[in-house]
C-alpha cells in the first residue's frame, strides 16, 4: 500500500462541498432568469424544418419571406454544421414552439412560403417535426419519472448489496450530477439558445448509470478495506479507498471522455444535443464520486456515532 | 490456474463467434453486397413480364403500367435478366428479415403518432345530431383537453351537468348512462383495433417496405414508414377517414321548396342575420358594399337564371333592387343556378351557406334532408363556384361492403381521358344497391366520401351486379390510385388526429449514417492506441476484446432484428469507452496484486477474482439505468438504451472471459512476468 499515492480528498471535502453547493446554485439561477428550463420543440409542441437549398440564399430574405406569410414567433437560423452535406449551400432551421396555435397550420403556412418564393426544386427537406402540445407535457412527465425510477432502482439495489447509507449517498450524488449538468445547460442555454431536448434527457440517464458505476467501485473498495483495514479510522479508509482507485477512476473517464469528445466532434449536428451532454456529466459525474459520494457516507457515519454517542449519554 | 477450465472456455468463446459471425452475414450482404442493385432490377422485370402477358392477353393496361413499360419494356438489360429470378428476390427477402434494420433516422422516414378523434366519434355513433349534441361534445372537449383517458367520465359529466339524458343521443331505448358509457368507450376500444386494421390495409398497399403500425398505451397507434419519399401524400392516405356513402339527392320540387322554406325562416330572423353576416363578412375581410355588388352581377349574369327566375316569377319583384332582393331571399340570392340546373355557390359565399345551415331553425327546416358540398371548384367566365347539393341525411348504403377497388383511366367520352375507380361490392351490398337503383330510377345517386360529394349520377337502371364507378374527372394518378385504396382497405371509424409527425429525409439520414461510422472508427482507434500505450501488451488484449465487444453487440442487434439509429450508434461508441472500464479494473487489480509480491500467476487469478464483483456490481447500476430509459424512451432513444444494456453485458463477458483467455494463454508461455 505504500506506493499509492496519497492524496487527502477527504480532507478537502468541505471545498468540494463549496464547490458543488455553489455550482448548483449557479445553475439554478440561470433556470429562474430564464424562468424554467429551455426546452426544445419536443416538450413545448411546435414546428421545425430543416432544410437544404441547393444554392446559396440570403436569410434575412428569407426571414421576410417568413414573416411575410403571417406566420408568427418565429426562429429562423442558419444552419453550420462541420460534418454538414456539401450538396447544400445553405441549410436552415426553421422553428415555431407555439402550444396555442395550430402547427398543422403553421406547417402549411410555411411549406407554401418556401416553395412560392424558391420552388420546390431549390430545397429540400432534410427535416421536419410537427409536435402537439399534448405530447410535450407527457414526455415531461415521463422524463421525471424515468429520472425518478432509476434513481429508486439503483437506491433499492444499493442498499440489498450494500447498505442504506451508501445508497444515500450515491442518489445524492447522483441528484448532484443531474443537478450540475443541467445547470450548466442553461447557461449554455442562456448564452446560446441551447435547449433540452430528448437526447438530452437521455443523456442525463446515461450519466447517472455511468457516474454510478464510478461510485460503486469506490465502495466495493471501501466494504473491502473495512475488513482489511481493521481499526483503521473510517475516514482514512475512505480516503485509502478513494486513492486506491483512482487511477481506475481517471482511466476510465479518460476513455470515456474520448470516445465523447469524438462523437462531439465527428457525430454530427443531429446527436450533439446528446454528446454536449455526455460531455459535461461524465465530468461532473467522476468528479462526484470522488468529492462527493464518499463523503457523504462519512458525513452519515459521523452523524450516526454523535447520535450513538449522545444515547449513551 | 485449471486448464479443463480453460478448454471448455475456449469453446464457448468459439461458439459464440461462430454465432456472432453467422448473425452478421445476412446484414453484410443486404448492405454491402452488389445484390440489392440485382433485386432492385430483377422486381421491375417481373414487373414488366406481367405486363407483357396482359398486354399478350388483350387486357387493358393502367396508365402506370403503361409508363413502366414505355421506360424499361425494350431495355435490353431487363429483357437480358433470366426468367424465373423470383426464387432470388424471395431468398433476398428473407436475408432483409434477418438483417441489422436501419432506423427512420438513418434511412429517412416519417413518424406519426396518432389517436382516434373521440369528439367525432361520438358524433359519428349518435342517432341525433344537433346543436345541443354538439354543444356537449365541445365542453367535453375543452375540458379534456387532448387527455383521451378521462374522456369518457367526462361525456358523463357533461351530459348529467346540463341535464340531458344520453340516451336521446346513444344506445337503445331505455339504456342507462352507465351503460352507455361502457357501450361508447367499448367502441373506442374496438376503433383503435380496426383503425389498425384499416391502417395496415391501406399501407400494405401504398408499397412501403416494413412500416411499422403500432397501437401504443390506450389511445394511440405509432406509425413509422420508413423510406417513404411522398410524406404528405403518405400522411393523408393515413389520416384519410375514406367514409363512403351513398345518398339520394332530394328531387327539384323539394329541393325548390326547402329553399323557400329557409327564406321564410331566414326573414322572420333578419336581426339575427345582420348580425350573423357582419360577422361573417369581417372573416372573409370583404366589406359589405362589395358582397352586395358581387351578387348583383351574379344574378345579372345570364346562365344564372333558372334557380332565381323560379322564385321570382312575379315580374314586379323582378325590378327589386339588390338589397331588397337580399332581404326578400336572403338564402336564395346567394345561389346561383348553373346551366345544368346545377345550385353553384361564389366561393366567397361558402361561408355565408355554411353558417346558415348550422343554425337550429334551418335544420328543423331540411328535417331530413342535409347540404354538401362537392369536392372540386368549378370555374364559370374565370370565377371560382361551389357546387351545391341537397341530399337525404339517411345513406342507402355505405363504403363498407366495397370488396375491390382499382384505379383505371376511363374509358367514356365523357370523362374525356380522366381517371375512375369501379368498384365492386360484396353480395348483400350489391343487392342493396340493385334494390336501391331498382326503386329510383330517375333519380340521382349522390357519391360521398368523407363527407364531399364526388359525383350524382342519374339512376338510369336497376344495377344489378353491385358494381360501379366512381369518376374522377380532371384528378392525378395518384389520387385515383389513393383513392381505390382507401375504399377497398375499409374507412375508419372516425378521422385520426395526428398528434405528432416528424419527417426525415434521406438526405439527412446518408449524412447521419457517415458521422455515426466516422465517429465508431476515430473513437476505437483512439481508445485503442490509448489502451496499448498505457498497458501495453495487455493494452492489446484488451482491444482485442473491444473490437470484439462491438462485433458481439452489432450480431445481437441483428439476431434480434433490433433497429439501428443514431443514438444506438452513439450508445454503441459510449460503450466502446465505458467497456474499457472491466479491463481497467482488472488490469489495475493485477498491479496492486502484484505489489503485494504475490506470483504473477496468483497475481493475475486474484486480480480477476476480486475485480469481477465490482465489475458485475457496477454493470448492473447501468444497466438498471438503461432498462429505464429503454422504458421512458421512443425510438431512437430506445435504440440508445438497448445498444448501451448489450454492449454492457459483452463487455464484461469479453473483459473476463477473453482477455482471461489470452492472459492465460500468455502466462503459459511466460509464466514469471506480465505487462500490465
Amino acid at each position: 500500500m505504500s506506493n499509492v499515492r496519497k492524496i487527502d480528498f477527504i480532507g478537502k471535502r468541505k471545498i468540494a462541498a463549496i464547490l458543488s453547493i455553489s455550482m448548483i446554485l449557479i445553475g439554478v439561477l440561470f433556470i429562474v432568469m430564464q424562468k424554467g428550463l429551455n426546452y426544445n420543440i419536443e416538450f413545448n409542441g411546435g414546428y421545425l424544418m430543416h432544410a437544404g437549398f441547393s444554392k446559396s440564399i440570403d436569410i434575412a430574405e428569407l426571414r421576410k419571406t417568413i414573416h411575410d406569410n403571417d406566420i408568427k414567433g418565429f426562429q429562423l437560423q442558419e444552419f453550420s454544421d462541420n460534418t454538414a452535406n456539401a450538396d447544400y449551400e445553405t441549410e436552415v432551421i426553421i422553428k415555431v414552439e407555439t402550444t396555442d396555435q395550430n402547427v398543422k397550420e403553421i406547417e402549411a403556412k410555411i411549406t407554401k412560403a418556401l416553395e412560392d418564393k424558391y420552388g420546390r426544386e431549390a430545397y429540400e427537406i432534410r427535416q421536419a417535426s410537427s409536435i402537439g402540445p399534448k405530447i410535450g407535457e407527457e414526455l415531461k412527465d415521463s422524463a421525471v419519472k424515468a429520472i425518478f425510477w432509476s434513481l429508486l432502482f439503483i437506491l433499492i439495489y444499493i442498499k440489498i448489496k450494500f447498505q442504506f447509507r451508501y445508497g444515500i449517498a450515491a442518489i445524492i450524488a447522483l441528484t448532484h450530477d443531474v443537478a450540475i449538468t443541467i445547470g450548466i445547460l442553461s447557461i449554455l442555454g442562456y448564452l446560446f439558445d441551447y435547449e433540452i431536448s430528448l437526447s438530452v434527457i437521455a443523456a442525463l440517464l446515461t450519466i447517472v448509470g455511468y457516474s454510478l458505476n464510478d461510485t460503486i467501485v469506490v465502495f466495493v473498495r471501501i466494504r473491502e478495506n473495512i475488513k482489511k483495514l481493521e481499526g483503521m479510522d473510517f475516514d482514512k479508509i475512505v480516503n485509502v479507498s478513494i486513492n486506491e482507485t483512482l487511477t481506475r477512476t481517471l482511466l476510465t473517464s479518460l476513455t470515456t471522455l474520448l470516445v465523447v469528445f469524438v462523437l462531439f466532434l465527428f457525430g454530427g449536428e443531429v446527436i450533439r444535443d446528446l454528446s454536449t451532454t455526455l460531455l459535461i456529466g461524465v465530468v461532473v459525474g467522476t468528479y462526484s464520486s470522488i468529492f462527493v459520494a464518499s463523503p457523504v457516507v462519512i458525513m452519515w457515519n459521523n452523524m450516526a456515532k454523535k447520535k450513538r454517542k449522545l444515547k449513551k449519554a | 490456474m485449471n486448464e479443463h477450465n480453460n478448454i471448455v472456455r475456449w469453446v464457448i468463446f468459439a461458439l459464440l463467434f461462430s454465432w456472432a459471425i453467422y448473425s452478421l452475414i445476412p446484414t453484410y450482404k443486404v448492405y454491402f453486397s452488389s445484390e440489392k442493385n440485382m433485386i432492385e432490377k430483377i422486381k421491375t422485370k417481373v414487373e414488366i413480364d406481367k405486363i407483357i402477358m396482359k398486354k399478350k392477353q388483350g387486357e387493358k393496361l393502367t396508365v402506370l403500367e403503361n409508363s413502366l413499360f414505355d421506360e424499361f419494356g425494350n431495355d435490353p438489360e431487363y429483357l437480358s435478366l433470366a426468367e424465373g429470378e423470383l426464387e432470388k428476390i424471395a431468398a433476398f427477402e428473407k436475408l432483409n428479415q434477418k438483417s441489422l434494420a436501419l432506423g427512420l433516422d438513418l434511412q429517412g422516414g416519417m413518424h406519426l403518432v396518432l389517436e382516434i378523434d373521440y369528439d367525432q366519434l361520438l358524433k359519428n355513433k349518435a342517432k341525433v345530431k344537433d346543436k345541443q349534441l354538439e354543444d356537449v361534445l365541445a365542453s367535453v372537449k375543452a375540458e379534456t383537453g387532448n387527455d383521451k383517458s378521462i374522456y369518457f367520465n367526462q361525456v358523463k359529466i357533461a351530459f348529467s351537468d346540463k341535464n340531458i339524458s344520453m340516451n336521446t343521443y346513444f344506445g337503445k331505448e331505455g339504456d342507462s348512462d352507465e351503460k352507455i358509457i361502457a357501450s361508447l368507450d367499448s367502441a373506442a376500444k374496438k376503433g383503435i383495433v380496426t383503425t389498425l386494421e384499416v391502417l395496415r390495409n391501406r399501407i400494405d398497399q401504398f408499397g412501403i417496405a416494413e412500416p411499422s403500425i403500432q397501437k401504443r398505451g390506450k389511445h394511440r397507434i405509432i406509425v413509422e414508414l420508413p423510406g417513404v419519399k411522398d410524406e404528405e401524400r403518405a400522411a393523408n392516405l393515413v389520416n384519410r377517414a375514406a367514409f363512403l356513402e351513398f345518398k339520394l339527392v332530394a328531387e327539384n320540387e323539394t329541393i325548390q321548396k326547402k329553399f323557400d322554406e329557409i327564406d321564410l325562416v331566414l326573414q322572420s330572423d333578419t336581426s339575427t342575420l345582420d348580425i350573423e353576416e357582419e360577422k361573417v363578412e369581417e372573416t372573409i375581410d370583404a366589406d359589405k358594399k362589395e358582397v352586395v355588388e358581387v351578387d348583383s352581377k351574379a344574378t345579372d349574369a345570364e346562365d344564372a337564371t333558372k334557380l332565381l327566375s323560379g322564385a321570382t316569377s312575379d315580374s314586379t319583384e323582378m325590378s327589386l333592387t339588390e338589397s331588397d332582393l337580399i332581404k326578400k331571399h336572403p338564402f336564395k340570392a346567394l345561389l346561383i343556378g348553373g346551366r345544368g340546373g346545377e345550385i353553384l355557390v361564389k366561393s366567397e359565399n361558402k361561408i355565408k351557406i355554411d353558417d346558415i345551415v348550422k343554425r337550429d331553425k334551418v335544420r328543423a327546416v331540411l328535417g331530413k334532408y342535409e347540404f354538401v358540398w362537392k369536392n372540386k371548384l368549378v370555374i364559370l367566365n374565370e370565377e371560382k363556384y361551389y357546387e351545391l347539393f341537397l341530399v337525404l341525411k339517411k345513406a342507402e348504403l355505405d363504403g363498407t361492403s366495397i370488396v375491390e377497388a382499382n384505379a383505371t383511366v376511363s374509358s367514356g367520352s365523357s370523362a374525356m381521358g380522366g381517371w375512375e375507380v369501379p368498384f365492386e361490392l360484396d353480395k348483400p351490398g350489391g343487392r342493396k344497391f340493385a334494390d336501391v337503383t331498382g326503386n329510383n330510377i330517375g333519380r340521382r345517386l349522390a357519391i360521398i366520401l368523407d363527407g364531399k360529394l364526388f359525383m350524382a349520377p342519374n339512376i338510369n337502371s336497376r344495377i344489378p351486379n353491385g358494381r360501379g364507378v366512381i369518376t374522377l374527372g380532371g384528378s392525378s394518378a395518384t389520387e385515383a390510385r389513393d383513392m381505390a385504396i382507401v375504399l377497398k382497405a375499409g374507412a375508419l371509424e372516425a378521422p385520426l388526429e395526428i398528434m405528432e409527425k416528424r419527417v426525415i429525409g434521406p438526405s439527412l439520414g446518408t449524412d447521419s449514417i457517415k458521422s455515426g461510422v466516422t465517429a465508431s472508427i476515430v473513437g476505437v482507434l483512439l481508445v485503442i492506441v490509448f489502451m496499448v500505450i498505457w498497458y501495453k501488451l495487455s493494452g492489446i488484449f484488451a482491444a482485442i476484446a473491444l473490437v470484439l465487444n462491438l462485433i458481439f453487440t452489432i450480431a445481437t442487434l441483428s439476431y434480434f432484428r433490433a433497429t439501428l439509429t443514431l443514438p444506438g450508434i452513439a450508445g454503441m461508441i459510449l460503450t466502446i469507452g465505458m467497456s474499457v472500464d472491466a479491463n481497467v479494473l482488472i488490469f489495475e487489480r493485477i498491479k496492486e496484486e502484484l505489489k503485494e509480491k504475490r506470483t504473477v500467476l496468483s497475481a493475475v487469478n486474484a486480480g480477476y477474482e476480486q475485480a469481477f464483483k465490482v465489475i458485475f456490481d457496477a454493470n448492473i447500476t447501468t444497466f438498471i439505468a438503461g432498462i429505464t430509459l429503454y422504458q421512458f424512451g421512443t425510438g431512437p432513444i430506445k435504440g440508445f438504451a438497448l445498444t448501451l444494456m448489450i454492449g454492457i453485458m459483452w463487455s464484461m463477458f469479453t473483459a473476463v472471459v477473453l482477455t482471461r483467455l489470452l492472459t492465460d494463454l500468455y502466462i503459459n508461455k511466460n509464466s514469471t512476468k506480465i505487462s500490465v
